[in-house]
């Protein structure tokens, strides 16, 4: 609640209840105690004659006419307003669903990428292995047969497997 | 604010035009025009004494309508229609006078002082009864009168006026349009009412007071 700017004014607290008596605000008890008063009181008397004088030159305001424009104009000034409202959520709503479109298509894109990753990382994995024991497996009945695995390292460093195993693998993708 | 389903139904049973602003929650434009058809000279005549020009009391009259069509949706009936509408009328009225004043404030700055300055009541009374041996004023100078002994009030003391004389509200409507206590509000109209009175002394005085409307 916002403070007065006019509290310094002088201000007679009977001048309240005055006004509040001539517009019906006291109590019956309120009212009574003003009315004693006012009977004995030329003076105060005087002072709510002069209120009431003063309140009734409001009277005397004249009643301008509102002309039948000014309801038009507000109707259509309204109708207007409601309008751009109702542009303004429309267009609120399309770029919300454009963004949405957005978000759930990267979204999508994302998923598929990481799909194939999990999917490629988990089908290479075995081939990968099967690439590099092919060599081994190529040769499995020779190396069961032979029992010293130096004498076998030897052998491949100088190539000899190298070639059979090219053969044995088909091209790679 | 959340309002009770027994005071939503007292007003809808009370107020036709809470009634009204309900069918505009369901988006019935018959029933805006209606409600703007009903109150649009009532807001205006308020604003009116708050801005400098009728065309601004116009433009504010519309926001008024602008709001409450934007909050219809959210409307509940927690009070009768005009104090509602009343309520976002007084938050209009003070963001609008709070921009004129920093606009006076500039203007002012920039070196208004050679502006004539406008009569006074006191000269205005003598001015006219002066010139007229019967001591009639008429309507129209009588109104000026009146509208300046008003123009000198403050913004809150000029609302508080217009909602109790010109709408016939209760201090506790007031007090809920203007977001205040009863007691501020008795203790504004009573400032309000005295410093009229004040303004207005003159003119009573000089025995030209108009015949009573009422």
């Amino acid at each position: 609640m916002s403070g007065f700017d006019d509290t310094s004014m002088k201000f007679d607290s009977v001048d309240e209840e005055l006004v509040a008596y001539l517009d019906g605000e006291l109590n019956s008890d309120e009212a009574a105690q003003i009315e004693a008063r006012l009977a004995h009181d030329p003076s105060l008397r005087g002072r709510l004659q002069q209120l009431q004088r003063a309140w009734d030159m409001l009277d005397d305001l004249p009643q301008q006419e509102v002309q039948e424009p000014f309801t038009r104009t507000t109707m259509a000034m309204v109708v207007t307003d409601t309008a751009d409202s109702n542009q303004q959520a429309k267009a609120k709503w399309r770029s919300g669903r454009l963004l949405f479109a957005l978000v759930t298509t990267t979204s999508c894109i994302i998923a598929m990428l990481v799909s194939y990753q999990v999917v490629a990382g988990i089908l290479s994995g075995p081939n990968d292995r099967l690439k590099e024991d092919m060599p081994v497996i190529t040769d499995l009945d020779a190396f069961r047969n032979a029992d010293n695995i130096d004498f076998l390292r030897q052998l491949a460093e100088e190539g000899l497997f190298a070639e059979e195993a090219d053969d044995a693998i088909p091209n790679s993708p | 604010m959340a309002v009770s389903e027994s005071t939503a139904q007292r007003f809808r049973l009370q107020d036709p035009d809470v009634r009204l602003m309900l069918q505009v929650r369901d988006d019935d434009v018959t029933a805006f025009e209606e409600l703007v058809r009903r109150y649009q000279q009532r807001l205006i005549a308020v604003f009116d004494h708050l801005v400098p020009t009728r065309e601004q009391a116009e433009d504010l009259s519309q926001e008024v309508f602008l709001r409450v069509f934007r909050a219809r949706k959210r409307y509940e009936p927690g009070a009768k229609f005009s104090t509602w509408l009343f309520t976002i009328a007084n938050n209009v009225a003070s963001n609008a006078v709070r921009t004129l004043s920093r606009r006076k404030e500039v203007h002012v700055t920039g070196g208004s002082d050679k502006s004539i300055p406008s009569p006074t009541l006191e000269h205005m009374a003598t001015e006219a009864s002066g010139l007229m041996p019967t001591r009639q004023v008429d309507q129209m100078e009588r109104a000026e009168i009146v509208r300046s002994a008003i123009d000198s009030l403050n913004e809150r003391q000029k609302m508080a006026i217009m909602l109790c004389k010109f709408e016939g509200m209760s201090y506790a409507e007031i007090a809920e349009t203007m977001d205040l206590t009863v007691k501020a509000v008795k203790s504004l109209l009573s400032r309000a009412r005295v410093n009229l009175k004040a303004n207005l002394e003159p003119y009573m005085q000089d025995g030209a007071a108009p015949p009573r409307n009422n």
